[in-house]
C-alpha cells in the first residue's frame, strides 16, 4: 500500500507546470494515432491496393472556379479590412467598404444564371446588407469595427 | 409611452455617432471615434469600471464618442502600437509595469516602449483574508508564525499587482527573521472563485482578495464555512481616508482603516511600513502627437475641476486622483524603481 | 408577488426589449449571448439597477434561446451551447421540418428556462453551500465526464476520441494562461507566432469558422448549385404537435436538471451543459440509433439544457459573487457599475432587487416564447433565400461576430479563416467536428483543474480519495465509457451480421 501511495506521488514544479498537460495530451494523442493506424490501416491499405480509394479520389468533383474564387476573394477581404479602416479610424469603414465590394464578388461568383433581375437583387443585397450591419452593429451597439 | 423607456432609448441614440455631429471644420486633437483599450478582458471588473467612468466623462466633455474595449494587456499594448495619432488610447493600472518587473511574458518595459498619460483614480480595495476561524488573528500573527517555522500558504495570482503583498510579506519575514521567509510560499491561482475556493478547502492560509469583492465574506457569521476575515488592505492611509466614510457594504472606512497601515504593519526595512496604491492610468503609443496628450490633460483637468467625476468614483469606491500626464510619468516611474527594488531583494 | 404590481411598464418594455434584441444576436451567427449583454451593458448607465437588470435579463434569455434558430435551420450554432441542437436540429430541416423542430426547441426552452428560474429562487443559498464542495478535483472530475461523453457521439469510436483530443491539444496553444492560476509561459507555439498567439485562438472564431465557413466552402466546392436550403414543401403530417413531448418528461427534467447543475458550478463552461444532457438522452432511448438523424428527442434534451443554464449560472453569481459562466461574468458588470456588491449576503440584503430579478427572469421567459412560438413562421423562411445572397451575408456576421468577440483583434477574424480551411479539409479526412470542439472548449478547464489539483494535493491519488462526489463521479465515467464500448461492439456486430 505504501509503496503504491509512493508511486501516486508528484511533484509540481510551478516554472514547468505549462508543459506537464501538454505533454500528456500529446502522448495520449500519438498513441491514439497508433491505435488508429493498427485498426483503420489494414482496411485503408487494402482499398488503395485494390483501387477502390483511388477511383474515390478521381470521382471527387470539384467546382474550381467557385471554390478558389471564394478562397481568394476571402482572403483579399481579411486582408483589405484593416488597411481600409485606417482612412477614418474605429468607425467601422473598413468593415463597411470592403464588405460591399466582398458581397457583391461573392455573389456574382456563386449565382447561377444570371439575369436582370438577379443582377439587381445581387446589388441592392450587397450595399443593402452590410450598411444595415454597420449602422446596427458599429453605431447603435457600438462594436468595435475595422 | 413611459418615460425611462424614453430617456434609454434617447441615451442609447444619443450614444451612437448617428445623431453626433460631424467634425468641425478646424482640425481636431482628438479623433471623433476615440477608443480606449484596456488591459483586462473582463467587464466586471475594476479597470473596465473606471475606464467606463472616465470614458463616458470625456464623451460628454470633448462631443465625441470614447469607447472602453477589454481586450487584455498584450492586445491593448498592440493596439496603442499601431496608433501615432491617438485614435486609441490604452487605460490600466499598475500591473503594466510591475508584470515587467516580475519578469512575465507580454510586458514590455512601459517607460520605455510607451509614453504614460494621465493618472485618473485609485482602487484602494486590495486586500488579504483568513477564515473565520483562522489562529492568525493578524498579520502580526501570521508573520510570528513564519518566523517560527510555520508554512504560511498565500493564494495570489502570480506575477500581478496582487502578488506585490506577497512578496511584501516575505520581505518583512525576511527583514525580522532573517532566513526564515522560506516558510511564506505562494499558492499560484487566478480567478477570486478559486482563491476562495482554496481557503475554504482549507488549502491556503491566507488569500489574496478586495474589500468589494470580499466585505460580505466578513459578515457571515462565524460558524458558516465561507466566513473571512480581513487581515490586511494594503492601500496607503492618506489614500484610504478619502474614501466616503460610510466605506463599503456595512463596513466603514473606521473599520477598513484598522487594517491598513499603520494600525497593520508589514515592514519594508525595519522603519516603514509597505503600502502600495493600485492607480489606473492612461498609456499611449510612444510617438504620439503632442496635441492629442494635451487635449485629453485639458478635458481631464476640467472634469476633475468641475468635481462631478469624484463623486461617481467615490460611490464606487474608487478614489479620484488626477495627475496631467507629465507629473504622471516621474510620479509612476519612481514608483516602479522602488517597487523593482523590493522585488528585485526578495527574488 | 407585490413586487409584480410595484414595477411600472417600462420594466416590462425594457424586458421584451432585451429579449428581442437577445433573439436577435443568438439567432445570428458569430454573435452570442454573452456578447449582446456585454455591448448593451453602457447603455444601462442610464437606467437604474432594476430596469438595467431588465435590460440584461431580457438580452441574457433571449440570447441563449437565440442560438437555436441557425442551429436548426443553416446548421450553424448561432451560440456555443447550441451545438448539440445542430445534431437532430438540421436534419429535421432537410426532411422538411423546419417548423416543426424549432417549435420542439422553442419549448423546451421554456421548460428549461422556467425549471432553472425555479430552482434559482427556492433553492440558491443550498445549492451555493453545495457547489463549493467541489474543489480543483471534482471539477477535473466533471470535466473529465464531459470529455468521455464524445466516446458516444461519435461515429467511428477511435477517430472520434483522436478528433476530441485534438480539440484539447489545440485548446492548449499559446501561454499557460496567468488570470487561471497558470505560470505565464508558452507551449506548443513556436516563439515567432506569438505575437498572434500569444493567448492561443479563440472559441467563437473556432467555432463558427468550423461550422460556418465550412458550411460555405463545402458548397463553393460543389458548385452553389440549389437555389435555396430546402425546396421542401411543408406537408401537413410534418407540422409541429403538442403530441411531441408526450413521453417526453423525464428527457425534459433531465437535460434541464443537467443545465441547471453544469451552470451552478463556476468554470466548468456552459457549454458542457448540453453536450452531457444530449448524450445522457441518447444514452438512457430505447433507440440510440435514431440520434442524430433528426429525433426530436436531441432536440428536447439539448434546447432545455441550454435554458436550465441560465438559471444556474446566476445561483454562484447572486449567492456567492462568483459568475458561473461567461455570460453572468459580463452580467456582474451591471452591479459594479450601479455600486450594488454582489456575495453571500445579496439575497438577503438586497431582497427587493432579487425579487424584481426573479420576475424579470420569468417574464423574460415567458416573453422568449411569445416572440418566438409566434415569430417562427416568419423567421423559417430564411433557408428560403437563394444561398448566393445567404452566403455573403453570413460570411459578414461571421466576421463581425469573431471581431468583436475580444473586442476588436484581427487575428481572431484570421481564426475564422483557418478553422474554416481545417474544417473543410478535415472532415474530408475523416476529423470529426462535433468531438473537435468539445474538446477544444473543454480543454484548457481540464488543464487548470488538473493541474491544480496535483499542486495543491501532490499525489495521483487524490482524484479517488478526494470526496464521495469525487467516486461518484468515477462511477458516471466508468459507466459512460462503458456504455459507449458496449454500443459500438454492438453495432459491430449488427453489422457483421449484416454482411454475413
Amino acid at each position: 500500500m505504501d509503496t503504491l501511495a509512493e508511486l501516486l506521488k508528484v511533484q509540481i514544479d510551478f516554472e514547468q507546470s505549462h508543459l506537464l498537460f501538454p505533454s500528456i495530451v500529446e502522448w495520449v494523442l500519438g498513441g491514439l494515432m497508433l491505435a488508429i493506424i493498427v485498426v483503420h490501416g489494414p482496411e485503408l491499405l487494402a482499398q488503395w491496393r485494390n483501387g477502390a480509394l483511388r477511383s474515390c479520389l478521381a470521382k471527387w468533383q470539384v467546382d474550381k472556379k467557385r471554390l478558389f474564387g471564394c478562397l481568394a476573394l476571402t482572403l483579399a477581404y481579411f486582408i483589405a479590412m484593416e488597411p481600409v479602416g485606417t482612412l477614418y479610424p474605429n468607425s467601422g469603414i473598413g468593415f463597411l467598404l470592403t464588405s460591399i465590394v466582398y458581397g457583391f464578388a461573392l455573389s456574382r461568383l456563386f449565382v447561377h444564371d444570371i439575369n436582370r433581375r438577379k443582377w439587381m437583387l445581387i446589388a441592392l443585397s450587397s450595399v443593402l446588407t452590410p450598411l444595415f450591419v454597420w449602422v446596427v452593429f458599429a453605431h447603435l451597439f457600438r462594436i468595435t469595427l475595422p | 409611452m413611459n418615460r425611462l423607456v424614453l430617456k434609454f432609448v434617447a441615451s442609447t441614440l444619443a450614444a451612437s455617432s448617428l445623431l453626433a455631429t460631424p467634425a468641425a471644420a478646424e482640425q481636431k486633437a482628438l479623433a471623433d471615434n476615440l477608443r480606449i483599450v484596456i488591459g483586462s478582458t473582463s467587464t466586471g471588473g475594476d479597470t473596465y469600471q473606471v475606464s467606463a467612468i472616465v470614458a463616458e466623462a470625456l464623451s460628454k466633455k470633448l462631443g465625441i464618442n470614447a469607447k472602453v474595449d477589454p481586450v487584455g494587456p498584450t492586445a491593448a499594448l498592440q493596439a496603442i502600437s499601431k496608433s501615432a495619432d491617438g485614435s486609441t488610447v490604452m487605460l490600466f493600472h499598475d500591473q503594466s509595469y510591475v508584470g515587467n518587473l516580475y519578469g512575465v511574458r507580454g510586458f514590455p518595459d512601459i517607460f520605455k516602449e510607451y509614453k504614460i498619460g494621465p493618472t485618473v483614480a485609485i482602487n484602494p480595495g486590495d486586500a488579504f483574508l483568513v477564515p473565520a476561524k483562522s489562529p492568525y488573528k493578524n498579520m502580526e500573527d501570521v508573520i510570528q508564525a513564519a518566523g517560527h517555522d510555520k508554512r504560511i500558504r498565500v493564494a495570489i495570482q502570480p506575477g500581478g499587482v496582487s502578488a506585490l503583498g506577497y512578496t511584501a510579506l516575505k520581505n518583512a519575514v525576511e527583514v525580522r527573521f532573517p532566513g526564515k521567509e522560506g516558510n511564506v510560499v505562494p499558492v499560484n491561482t487566478g480567478s477570486q472563485a478559486d482563491k476562495n475556493q482554496l481557503l475554504f478547502d482549507g488549502n491556503a492560509d491566507l488569500i489574496n482578495g478586495s474589500v468589494q469583492a470580499n466585505e460580505q465574506y466578513t459578515r457571515l457569521p462565524a460558524d458558516d464555512q465561507k466566513a473571512m476575515r480581513f487581515v490586511w488592505i494594503t492601500a496607503r492611509q492618506q489614500t484610504l481616508q478619502q474614501a466616503d466614510p460610510e466605506g463599503l457594504g456595512q463596513t466603514s472606512r473606521e473599520q477598513l482603516l484598522n487594517y491598513a497601515t499603520p494600525a497593520v504593519s508589514v515592514t519594508l526595512d525595519g522603519k516603514k511600513n509597505f503600502a502600495f496604491d493600485k492607480e489606473f492610468f492612461f498609456i499611449y503609443n510612444a510617438d504620439i502627437k503632442p496635441e492629442a496628450v494635451a487635449a485629453i490633460d485639458k478635458a481631464l483637468a476640467d472634469i476633475y475641476a468641475e468635481g462631478a467625476i469624484q463623486g461617481t468614483l467615490k460611490k464606487s469606491f474608487f478614489i479620484p486622483n488626477f495627475m496631467p500626464a507629465k507629473d504622471a510619468q516621474t510620479y509612476l516611474k519612481d514608483k516602479a524603481d522602488e517597487t523593482r527594488k523590493l522585488i528585485d531583494k526578495i527574488k | 408577488m407585490e413586487a409584480l404590481f410595484s414595477l411600472d411598464l417600462s420594466y416590462y418594455l425594457l424586458v421584451s426589449l432585451g429579449v428581442l434584441i437577445g433573439i436577435i444576436f443568438g439567432a445570428i451567427p458569430g454573435m452570442t449571448a454573452t456578447m449582446a449583454v456585454a455591448v448593451c451593458l453602457p447603455m444601462t448607465y442610464a437606467l437604474d439597477l432594476n430596469h438595467g437588470l431588465a435590460l440584461l435579463l431580457g438580452l441574457y434569455v433571449g440570447g441563449i434561446s437565440g442560438g437555436l434558430v441557425p442551429a436548426i435551420l443553416i446548421n450553424i450554432p448561432g451560440t456555443p451551447s447550441s451545438i448539440t441542437t445542430t445534431f437532430d436540429g438540421y436534419p429535421m430541416t432537410l426532411k422538411g421540418e423546419p417548423e416543426k423542430a424549432l417549435k420542439i426547441g422553442i419549448v423546451s426552452s421554456l421548460v428549461g428556462g422556467l425549471f432553472s428560474a425555479a430552482v434559482l429562487y427556492y433553492f440558491a443559498p443550498t445549492l451555493a453551500d453545495w457547489a463549493i464542495k467541489f474543489s480543483y478535483v471534482e471539477k477535473f472530475l466533471i470535466i473529465l465526464f464531459a470529455l468521455t461523453v464524445i466516446a458516444s457521439l461519435c461515429t467511428r469510436l477511435l477517430v472520434g476520441i483522436f478528433s476530441g483530443v485534438l480539440g484539447v491539444w489545440v485548446s492548449l496553444f499559446g501561454v499557460y494562461d496567468m488570470a487561471k492560476g497558470g505560470n505565464g509561459e508558452l507551449r506548443i507555439v513556436p516563439e515567432v507566432l506569438s505575437v498572434f498567439l500569444e493567448n492561443g485562438f479563440s472559441l467563437l472564431p473556432v467555432l463558427i469558422g468550423l461550422f460556418g465557413l465550412t458550411v460555405i466552402f463545402g458548397e463553393a466546392e460543389k458548385g452553389v448549385h440549389d437555389e435555396a436550403t430546402t425546396s421542401v414543401k411543408l406537408s401537413k403530417d410534418k407540422r409541429f404537435s403538442w403530441s411531441v413531448f408526450k413521453g417526453q418528461t423525464i428527457n425534459l427534467l433531465r437535460s434541464s436538471t443537467i443545465g441547471t447543475f453544469i451552470g451552478l458550478l463556476p468554470g466548468v463552461g456552459g457549454s458542457a451543459a448540453s453536450v452531457l444532457a444530449y448524450s445522457q438522452a441518447k444514452n438512457f432511448s430505447d433507440d440510440p440509433s435514431k440520434f442524430g438523424t433528426g429525433h426530436p428527442d436531441g432536440v428536447i434534451a439539448s434546447e432545455s439544457s441550454n435554458n436550465g443554464l441560465t438559471g444556474g449560472a446566476l445561483i454562484p453569481l447572486l449567492s456567492l459573487g462568483i459568475p458561473g459562466d461567461s455570460t453572468t461574468a459580463v452580467l456582474i458588470g451591471a452591479f459594479t457599475l450601479q455600486g450594488i456588491q454582489v456575495g453571500p449576503l445579496f439575497i438577503a440584503e438586497h431582497t427587493d432587487v432579487w425579487n424584481t430579478m426573479m420576475l424579470g427572469l420569468v417574464v423574460a421567459n415567458l416573453i422568449m416564447f411569445a416572440i418566438m412560438y409566434y415569430a417562427i413562421r416568419h423567421i423559417s423562411k430564411v433557408i428560403m433565400i437563394p444561398k448566393y445572397l445567404l452566403y455573403p451575408g453570413i460570411m459578414m456576421m461571421c466576421v463581425v461576430g469573431a471581431y468583436a468577440i475580444n473586442s476588436g483583434i484581427m487575428f481572431d477574424v484570421w481564426t475564422l479563416f483557418l478553422f474554416g480551411l481545417i474544417g473543410w479539409i478535415g472532415v474530408k479526412l475523416g476529423l470529426e467536428i462535433a468531438p473537435f470542439i468539445i474538446g477544444f472548449i473543454l480543454g484548457p478547464s481540464a488543464e487548470v483543474y488538473f493541474v491544480k489539483s496535483l499542486e495543491s494535493f501532490g499525489t495521483l491519488a487524490i482524484f479517488f480519495t478526494k470526496s464521495p462526489i469525487a467516486l461518484f463521479l468515477w462511477g458516471l465515467i466508468a459507466l459512460s465509457v462503458g456504455y459507449s464500448v458496449y454500443s459500438t461492439m454492438k453495432a459491430k456486430r449488427a453489422s457483421a451480421k449484416d454482411t454475413v
